[in-house]
C-alpha cells in the first residue's frame, strides 16, 4: 500500500468532465511534480485530494491516504485530516489568506484546530514558524496583516500556515507563478528544504517544466484533464512518450540551450 | 545628429502612500527615480527587473498614460507636453499583460480592431485593414464576429497585437506580453512577434521579468532596481557578462533544467 493513492480520479461539471479517470499514487517521502497547461485539471486533482473541490462538482473513484478512503468522507471528517496529515499552498496567496486577520493568527489556527495548544502558544509557534520559512522579524511580521507584506513574504505565510502541523503530505499549488525569479529562487529552496527535514511526501504543481524538474523525481503530464504520460524525471528528458510531453520537453530545452548561449561569456 | 526617438532627462515619477503616522508629510514611493534614457529608431529595448522596480510605470510615462513627478521626456526632439496627441497615438502603441482584461468584452473581435482605426482616422479602408491586420497575426478572418471570451488564450493576444498593429505604429510597447500564457502558446506568440517586428520594422520597449523573453526578442538592454536602471547595454554584453550584482542574481535566479546522463 502506498501513502497516496489515487485511483480513476473523474471530476466533472455538470456534463463537462474536466479530470478523466486519472491514477495515480505516492509514497511516504516522494516528490511528484505535475505539470500541464491552464484548464488541464491540475488544480483540480489538488482540490479533491484535499477535499475542497466546490460544491458544484463531482468526483468519483478513490482517493485513499494511509489507506483511508477520503472521497467519502463528510466534511468535518475531512477538517481533521486538512492542515494535520495533508496541507496545501494555494497559487494566489493574497485571495487565499485572510485579509482581516493577523498574519500569525492565520498560522496559528491550524495549531489551535488540531493540536488543541493554547492561544499564546501557538503564536510562539508561529513565530518559529515564521523564522523557519525565511521571513524577516517574525516577532513583528506576525502582528502584520496580509496586504502589508509583499508577494513573496505573504506566499511564504501560506507556506507557513501549511507546515504548521507537520502534514505527511504537502500540496504547492503553482507556488511561484506570482513572484518574481529571485524571489521564486528562494521560496522553491525554502520549500525543498522543509519537505526535506518533515520527510513529507510533496505534490508540486506547475506549468513551468524547468521548475517542476527541481522540485521533483517524478512528473505527471496532463493534458485535457487525461494523465498523457508518469515518468521519473530522466525517462522524461530523455525519452518522452507522448507528443505533448515531447514539445514542452523540447521547448524547454531549446529554451535552456539559447539562453545559455546568451550568457556565455563573449570574451571566451 | 538628429534627436533620438525617446529622450528621458532626469525623469522622476514619486506616487504618495498612506499616512502610516498622524503627522508629517506623507511618505513617497519613488517608483522613477532619475532615470535616463535613449531610445533609437529600430531599437528593440528590453526592460527587466523585480515587480516593484518600476518597469510598468516607465511603459505608463513613455506611453504618455501617466504624467512624470519632475523631469523631461521627448518624442521625436518634441517635449511631450506639446505633442500632438493624435499624432503620437498613430506612432506608438501598446501590448497589454493579461488580454482577458485588455479586450472589451462586449464588442467582437473586428470591432475591437475597428476602435483604434475610427479613433485614429486611419486613411485605409478600414475593414480591409482589419482583414490585413487580422492575416499578420494568424488569424482566420472568421474571428471576426467572436467576442473575446470565445477565443482561447493565445488568440486573445494575437487579436490585442492586432489592435496595436491596426494603425501602423512605428513603435510598439509591450508589457509582459506573454506571461499570462501557456509554455507552447508563449513559444507562438513568441515566434509571431519577433517576425512582426522585423518585417514590420518596429521599434520595441519590452517589459518583461522572464530573461528569457528578452534575449529572444531584443538588442539592447536596460535593468530597473528600485526606479534606477542599475545596468544597462547591449543584451549579450550585459548576459554574458553582469557587472551589477543584482543584474548577476537575475540571470542566476533563472531555473535551470537539471543535467541528465
Amino acid at each position: 500500500m502506498k501513502f497516496l493513492e489515487v485511483e480513476n480520479l473523474t471530476i466533472s461539471f455538470g456534463n463537462k468532465v474536466v479530470v478523466n479517470s486519472v491514477s495515480f499514487d505516492l509514497a511516504a517521502g516522494e516528490r511528484l511534480g505535475v505539470i500541464g497547461e491552464s484548464g488541464s485539471g491540475k488544480t483540480m486533482i489538488a482540490l479533491a485530494v484535499i477535499g475542497l473541490l466546490p460544491d458544484t462538482a463531482t468526483a468519483t473513484g478513490s482517493i485513499r491516504l494511509a489507506g483511508e478512503e477520503l472521497l467519502r468522507l463528510s466534511d468535518q471528517q475531512m477538517s481533521a485530516y486538512r492542515g494535520k496529515q495533508l496541507a496545501m499552498v494555494f497559487q494566489e496567496p493574497l485571495t487565499a489568506l485572510n485579509p482581516l486577520m493577523r498574519v500569525g493568527k492565520q498560522i496559528a489556527q491550524p495549531l489551535l484546530n488540531h493540536d488543541k495548544v493554547s492561544r499564546k502558544a501557538g503564536i510562539t509557534r508561529a513565530i518559529e514558524l515564521c523564522a523557519s520559512v525565511g521571513l524577516p522579524d517574525p516577532e513583528h511580521i506576525v502582528r502584520a496583516y496580509p496586504h502589508q507584506l509583499s508577494g513573496g513574504q505573504r506566499q511564504r505565510i501560506g507556506l507557513a500556515i501549511a507546515i504548521a502541523c507537520s502534514p505527511k503530505l504537502l500540496i504547492v499549488d503553482e507556488p511561484t507563478t506570482a513572484l518574481d525569479v529571485t524571489v521564486q529562487k528562494e521560496v522553491l529552496q525554502t520549500i525543498n528544504d522543509l519537505v526535506e527535514q518533515q520527510g513529507s511526501s510533496l505534490i508540486f504543481i506547475s506549468h513551468d517544466l524547468p521548475v517542476v524538474s527541481t522540485m521533483a523525481e517524478d512528473i505527471a503530464v496532463l493534458r485535457n484533464g487525461e494523465l498523457v504520460e508518469h515518468a521519473n524525471i530522466t525517462a522524461l528528458f530523455n525519452n518522452p512518450q507522448h507528443e505533448y510531453s515531447k514539445k514542452l520537453v523540447d521547448l524547454a530545452r531549446a529554451t535552456e540551450k539559447e539562453f545559455s548561449d546568451f550568457t556565455k561569456s563573449s570574451t571566451l | 545628429m538628429s534627436d533620438p526617438l525617446f529622450q528621458a532627462k532626469a525623469l522622476c515619477r514619486d506616487f504618495k502612500l498612506n499616512r502610516t503616522a498622524i503627522s508629517g508629510a506623507r511618505p513617497v514611493r519613488h517608483a522613477v527615480a532619475d532615470l535616463n534614457l535613449e531610445i533609437e529608431t529600430g531599437d528593440r529595448l528590453g526592460v527587466v527587473g523585480e515587480s516593484g522596480s518600476g518597469k510598468t510605470t516607465l511603459a505608463k510615462l513613455l506611453l504618455n498614460l501617466d504624467k512624470p513627478t519632475s523631469g523631461s521626456l521627448t518624442f521625436n526632439g518634441q517635449l511631450f507636453s506639446k505633442i500632438n496627441m493624435a499624432i503620437f497615438r498613430r506612432e506608438v502603441q501598446i501590448i497589454f499583460q493579461d488580454p482577458r482584461s485588455s479586450l472589451n468584452p462586449q464588442m467582437t473581435v473586428a470591432q475591437i480592431i475597428l476602435e483604434p482605426l475610427v479613433g485614429l482616422n486611419f486613411e485605409q479602408n478600414h475593414q480591409q485593414r482589419i482583414d490585413q491586420v487580422l492575416q499578420q497575426v494568424e488569424l482566420a478572418p472568421a474571428i471576426k464576429s467572436r467576442y473575446p471570451h470565445e477565443l482561447s488564450g493565445g488568440q486573445r493576444q494575437r487579436v490585442a497585437i492586432a489592435r496595436a498593429l491596426a494603425a501602423q505604429p512605428s513603435v510598439l510597447i509591450a508589457d509582459e506580453p506573454v506571461s499570462a500564457l501557456d509554455v507552447l502558446v508563449r513559444e507562438e506568440i513568441l515566434q509571431l512577434l519577433s517576425g512582426l517586428i522585423k518585417t514590420l520594422n518596429l521599434t520595441l520597449v519590452l517589459i518583461s521579468h522572464d530573461l528569457s523573453v528578452i534575449t529572444r526578442l531584443c538588442n539592447t538592454v536596460v535593468v530597473m532596481k528600485q526606479g534606477r536602471i542599475v545596468e544597462a547595454g547591449n543584451t549579450q554584453d550585459v548576459f554574458a557578462n553582469p557587472q551589477h550584482q543584482f543584474t548577476k542574481d537575475l540571470i542566476s535566479a533563472v531555473p535551470r533544467l537539471p543535467t541528465l546522463n
